[in-house]
């Protein structure tokens, strides 16, 4: 059974992760691309398990046990050990294989690696790396520690036995719900996810209403817990923006060109939660301030 | 005879080893953190002589080995082969409407076990661990399961439904089970022992105050009515948990805060009780420190207990026709004063008289009475040993087979 295991990028998705993982009694070293970074994270992720007690689902004695599980690191090479890798790192292509490089040369014989890609194939991505029989994708959903299902993404050339022992960790460790998916971009609910993103945002930049009546349209008129601007607003604008246009140049399909708005925020680095301000803005605890 | 008992949870597992000739235990341990990195193995033999390790256990199989490998310890063992473990008694949480004594466990009874997760999420699995894998250490060793809710199931159906719609208890046996019952039942039989009446004369109030508190009427020895319900959240105010509130406050907040129903479940267990009114601590004793140095959520918090407790009292004096014996047990039972003194305080109508100085004085584990000799009622604190009562039903079932 795994225990253990390390994250590399730990932006807003890789700290919702490593979450998880702690919560489920995981000890997880996470890693980004500098020491101020890595630390940040950990201070957001502090911040998200407070509010998660200010917000009741977790209790205070959980905080402790949850945040004495994850350990930041500083170089590739503390995963030296470890029998699992979780990728989180951009969804930028030559970021990517620059990290998958340096995985090749660093971990175990036995290791796992994962990779939490919204946009590209498994089977790409795979090329990057030395071993392909333990590499397969895995789909956190946002909460990822209180949304019940994962996708599980195959890769042609990866080990019966490597599957399995993911599909227990994920189960019995995580205790998720496993939909196994085919290996295309996007899987299934990031492309739905993204489409109703970007329509949202493009209402908006039409003018035809703000993001709070967007959101509340969603959530009262269709029965969606969150609506799609708070959504992006929590998933970050940038990794929005990036994977609309990935899923655009497979697809070819031009319901994926991102709105215009969407550029412009990423240019502006209002990206959301994670940088106080996106199309709504938050405190420095990341609580909503305008709702 | 010889009974190992085992109590598995999430992630620990305690077990005590008893020679039942002298009805003494002969050692006790636990394992901690199965499963995660650094296990930690505590263990003490009845003469003192003890044992500290860290080291990795990975799972309840391994854990049992190694209390199995412990107690056949050179130095600091009690037996010198598994043979000697004639028995094994295994505390399970939840026996649902099935399963209302301890049993001898088969494949039947284990499925049953397992039908009752529904009921008990948070702890049957785990004692279903236990059970596996001591059968697989110990193959052939009778194996016993005693229920908490088991010591409840002569609750009268009056008592035990909710006035929900009826189709709720048919499609999902809602209805009020009860825990803590092998502690209720331990103090009930032995304050009769203590007075020296048949159990089935009298009538008691047991109240088992720990981390999670509970209050039971035994009439004449069995249990007619207790606090918690279909859940432990029920009834007496806890260390974290609400007890009993308006249900309606439930959706209430959900709706104001949108809550999910795992943060809701986290409020009502985790961020309420002792600990959310006075926002100093789940401890009983730290909150006691903060009422003396005159904090006044801690007195909120202490006296909204201590009047819960009394109105349950009331009530179940009531429901019984009258009570002969109050009987104190668990962390908080056995050793707040304040808290026993603030429960029956004004309750001389009843016939309760305590005696302050010997209600000072039994803590830290005594037993004895605190109520006057003038007292109509009579009130004790009685140490509680849910391990001797789970071995005691193990060597019974276990000669009954022989």
């Amino acid at each position: 059974m795994i225990y253990e295991a390390g994250i590399v990028g730990v932006g807003s998705r890789g700290q919702d992760i490593a979450q998880l993982f702690a919560e489920k009694g995981v000890d997880i070293y996470i890693l980004d691309k500098n020491k101020e970074f890595t630390d940040n994270a950990l201070n957001q992720i502090t911040i998200n398990i407070n509010n998660d007690v200010c917000k009741w689902r977790l209790g205070f004695s959980e905080k402790r046990a949850i945040l004495s599980r994850i350990k930041p690191v500083y170089t590739i090479e503390a995963f030296k050990e470890l029998p699992l890798i979780v990728e989180a790192v951009s969804e930028i292509k030559e970021i990517k294989k620059s990290v998958y490089l340096e995985l090749s040369k660093v971990v175990n014989k036995e290791a796992i690696v994962i990779t939490t890609t919204p946009s590209f194939t498994v089977k790409e991505l795979s090329e990057f790396l030395k071993f392909k029989d333990r590499f397969l994708g895995v789909n956190f959903f946002h909460p990822a520690p209180c949304t019940p299902a994962v996708e599980v993404i195959k890769n042609n050339n990866v080990s019966s036995d490597v599957l399995k022992k993911v599909g227990v960790f994920l189960k019995d460790v995580l205790e998720k719900e496993v939909i196994e998916i085919e290996d295309i971009p996007g899987h299934i609910t990031v492309r739905i996810k993204m489409l109703l993103i970007n329509e949202a945002v493009k209402v908006i930049e039409e003018g035809v209403a703000s993001p709070e009546v967007v959101d509340n349209t969603v959530r009262n008129a269709l029965g969606m817990m969150k609506g799609p601007i708070s959504m992006a607003d929590n998933i970050g604008i940038d990794y929005v923006f990036y994977t609309l246009k990935n899923l655009l140049e497979i697809y070819k399909n031009n319901s994926y060109q991102p709105a215009k708005l969407l550029e412009i925020m990423v240019k502006e680095n209002k990206l959301g939660r994670k940088t106080g301000i996106g199309f709504f803005t938050y405190d420095k605890f990341g609580n909503k301030e305008n709702k | 005879m010889r009974i190992l008992v085992v109590n598995s949870g999430s992630s620990s597992l305690k077990f005590q080893f008893f020679d039942m000739e002298q009805e003494s235990s002969l050692a006790s341990g636990k394992v901690e953190r199965i499963g995660m990195k650094g296990a930690i193995l505590s263990y003490k033999r009845a003469d003192g002589k003890k044992i500290k390790q860290v080291k990795e256990i990975l799972d309840h199989t391994t854990a049992i080995d190694v209390a199995l490998k412990t107690l056949m310890d050179k130095e600091s063992g009690v037996i010198k082969e598994l043979s000697e473990i004639d028995a094994v008694g295994h505390r399970v949480v939840h026996g649902g409407e099935e399963l209302t004594h301890s049993v001898l466990i088969d494949d039947k009874i284990l499925e049953t076990i397992k039908d009752c997760i529904e009921l008990a999420p948070l702890h049957n699995p785990h004692n279903i661990k236990g059970i596996q894998a001591t059968q697989r250490l110990l193959p052939g060793v009778p194996q016993i399961a005693v229920f908490d809710t088991a010591f409840h199931h002569t609750i009268p159906d009056y008592a035990y439904m909710y006035a929900l719609p009826y189709i709720l208890y048919e499609r999902y046996k809602i209805r009020r089970y009860g825990f803590h019952g092998t502690s209720h039942r331990y103090v009930a039989y032995r304050v009769a022992r203590i007075l020296k009446k048949p159990v089935d004369e009298i009538n008691i109030i047991s109240i088992h105050l720990g981390n999670g508190s509970s209050i039971c009427a035994v009439q004449r020895g069995k249990s007619i009515d207790t606090s918690m319900g279909f859940t432990p959240v029920e009834g007496l105010v806890m260390g974290t948990r609400s007890g009993d509130i308006d249900p309606a406050i439930v959706p209430f907040i959900m709706a104001q805060e949108e809550l999910a129903i795992s943060q809701i479940n986290t409020l009502l267990n985790k961020h309420s009780g002792l600990w959310g009114l006075s926002g100093i601590s789940s401890d009983d004793r730290e909150i006691e420190e903060a009422y003396e140095n005159g904090n006044d959520r801690a007195r909120l918090a202490i006296e909204v207990a201590a009047y819960r407790i009394k109105k349950y009292i009331g009530a179940y004096s009531a429901s019984m026709g009258g009570v002969d014996v109050i009987v104190f047990t668990a962390g908080i039972g056995e050793n707040s004063p304040r808290m026993r003194r603030l429960a029956l305080r004004d309750m001389e109508y009843l016939g309760i008289k305590i005696d302050e100085e010997k209600n000072e004085s039994i803590i830290k584990g005594k037993e004895g009475e605190i109520s006057t000799p003038y007292s109509k009622v009579k009130v004790f604190v009685i140490p509680t040993n849910e391990e001797l009562v789970i071995a005691r039903d193990t060597a019974n079932i276990v000669s009954f087979l022989r």
